[in-house]
């Protein structure tokens, strides 16, 4: 079905339409807000369309128009959660696995990489940024203007990101192909990409 | 791999990630494979369940219509500024109109405070030939001003020398003659000029006459009445009284009637005019 129409029958009011554009961009925009960090995926990826198909009837434009604005959306609502989890002091009962002091053991670690995303944990060394805009190109088929409307930044900045973003992952692939030796090496990326 | 990627190869690794048939270098296309197998993994990523409130969206069936798209932001604007402007339009014309209700109101005297300025009570006008001028020539009697008419003047005695028509204005004697003077807005030019010259003095005698049965009034009345009980007291007083008729049409009256009033002046000329009429006696 074309986009267009599937608009028109949101606008109308259609459950079908709304369901049809859930199909469409759920996974991407849960894919987007895992990437992200976030922790209630479902829950915000269900907000995220809640309030795309709450306001439907201003929105103009194509499906990638659309996938941005769900993206934008997405992004705030992950910011929104990251910085009520900041405020709020975590109280939970102590689990050995959670415990970060403890080392993994060495058959742990492979068991880990052999299930792992090579390509994931190159990008956990990359800033938040770079990341973000890698994520958004490659995830999505915006362009660099919508990257940049959806990451509310300018486009020069934007093309800078994504440069110094793929440069850092071919050095990263090139350097180590298959990832992290240790645990230890990642851990300065890693906090860096956490903070 | 010292150098740093360009915008153009970074564009093409992702075309090439995506799937596009772009050339990419060789020393990158592992970089490109591997951006390809993380967007598979991506979009591999289930749909997440959704939650209760969006499962209302999602049922079959037709909800309530969307609400229809809103105006641009610009226009929007121009609207708010459009409106405000009406506005600001709309609050200056209400406050000229306001403004002009009052300066009506004030200048037809309806406002309180607004009124005539307060004259002061007009002295006891026992005279029968007075009450038609205002007391006006006696305000000019007592100011003398150059162009005070004939028959305002306060000294003018019974000889004036100038002898002219206005000087016999206050000669004229007869009541009915002043209050012509007052009544006559436009004096004829021979009878102005004629009060200028002997004039001035002449009135003041007529207006302090003590013989005057009107003291307090004003000079226009008391001095012309008072000319008339000068003339019958002293008949042998300048002929030029008897041409006072032509005269007094030029006395001024009218002219010194539009003068302001000035309440404290008539005592002034009254003093005059009595010590004037007390030389003269």
């Amino acid at each position: 079905m074309d986009f267009q129409d599937l608009l028109r029958d949101a606008r109308l009011g259609e459950g079908a339409a709304f369901a049809e554009l859930w199909a469409r961009h759920a996974g991407r925009v849960a894919a987007f807000v895992r990437s992200r960090g976030a922790v209630e995926v479902e829950e915000i990826t269900s907000d995220v369309f809640a309030a795309a198909f709450s306001g439907i009837g201003r929105f103009e434009g194509d499906e990638t128009g659309f996938t941005a604005l769900l993206l934008t959306i997405a992004r705030r609502r992950v910011v929104d959660e990251q910085r009520q989890r900041a405020r709020r002091v975590p109280v939970a009962p102590w689990q050995a696995e959670d415990d970060a002091r403890s080392v993994p053991s060495v058959e742990d670690d492979v068991l880990a990489r052999a299930g792992a995303d090579d390509l994931a944990t190159h990008l956990d060394r990359l800033t938040p940024d770079q990341r973000e805009v890698v994520t958004l190109r490659l995830l999505t088929d915006l362009s660099l203007e919508q990257t940049a409307r959806v990451m509310g930044k300018r486009v020069g900045t934007v093309k800078s990101l994504q440069r110094r973003a793929l440069d850092a992952l071919r050095r990263s692939l090139a350097d180590d192909p298959d990832g992290p030796a240790s645990p230890f090496d990642s851990s300065p990326h890693d906090s860096k990409a956490t903070s | 791999m010292t150098t740093l990627l360009t915008h153009d190869q970074a564009e093409a690794i992702l075309a090439a990630a995506r799937g596009g048939e772009q050339p990419v270098q060789a020393e990158l296309r592992p970089l490109a494979a591997a951006l390809a197998a993380h967007r598979s993994d991506l979009a591999a990523t289930p749909a997440p369940a959704p939650s209760p409130a969006l499962q209302v969206w999602l049922a079959p069936g037709t909800r309530g219509r969307a609400a229809v798209a809103g105006p641009a932001w610009w226009r929007r604007l121009l609207r708010a500024v459009a409106g405000l402007g009406l506005g600001v339009q709309v609050a200056i014309g209400a406050g000229t109109a306001v403004a002009a209700g009052l300066g009506i109101a004030q200048h037809q005297h309806l406002l309180p405070g607004s009124g005539r300025q307060e004259q002061p009570p007009a002295p006891l006008d026992r005279s029968p030939a007075s009450g038609a001028p205002s007391t006006a020539p006696s305000d000019d009697a007592a100011q003398d001003t150059p162009d005070a008419p004939a028959g305002t003047s306060p000294v003018v005695p019974a000889g004036a020398p100038s002898g002219t028509a206005g000087g016999g204005a206050p000669a004229s004697g007869t009541s009915g003659g002043a209050q012509h003077q007052g009544e006559d807005p436009d004096d004829e030019p021979g009878d102005e000029s004629g009060s200028q010259t002997g004039d001035d003095t002449g009135h003041d005698a007529d207006a302090s006459d003590p013989d005057s049965d009107d003291p307090g009034s004003g000079p226009t009345e008391t001095g012309d009445e008072g000319t008339a009980d000068d003339t019958a007291d002293e008949p042998s007083g300048s002929p030029e009284q008897s041409e006072a008729p032509d005269g007094t049409d030029g006395s001024g009256g009218p002219e010194s009637a539009d003068e302001p009033d000035d309440p404290d002046r008539p005592d002034d000329g009254l003093d005059q005019a009595g010590r004037a009429a007390s030389r003269l006696s």
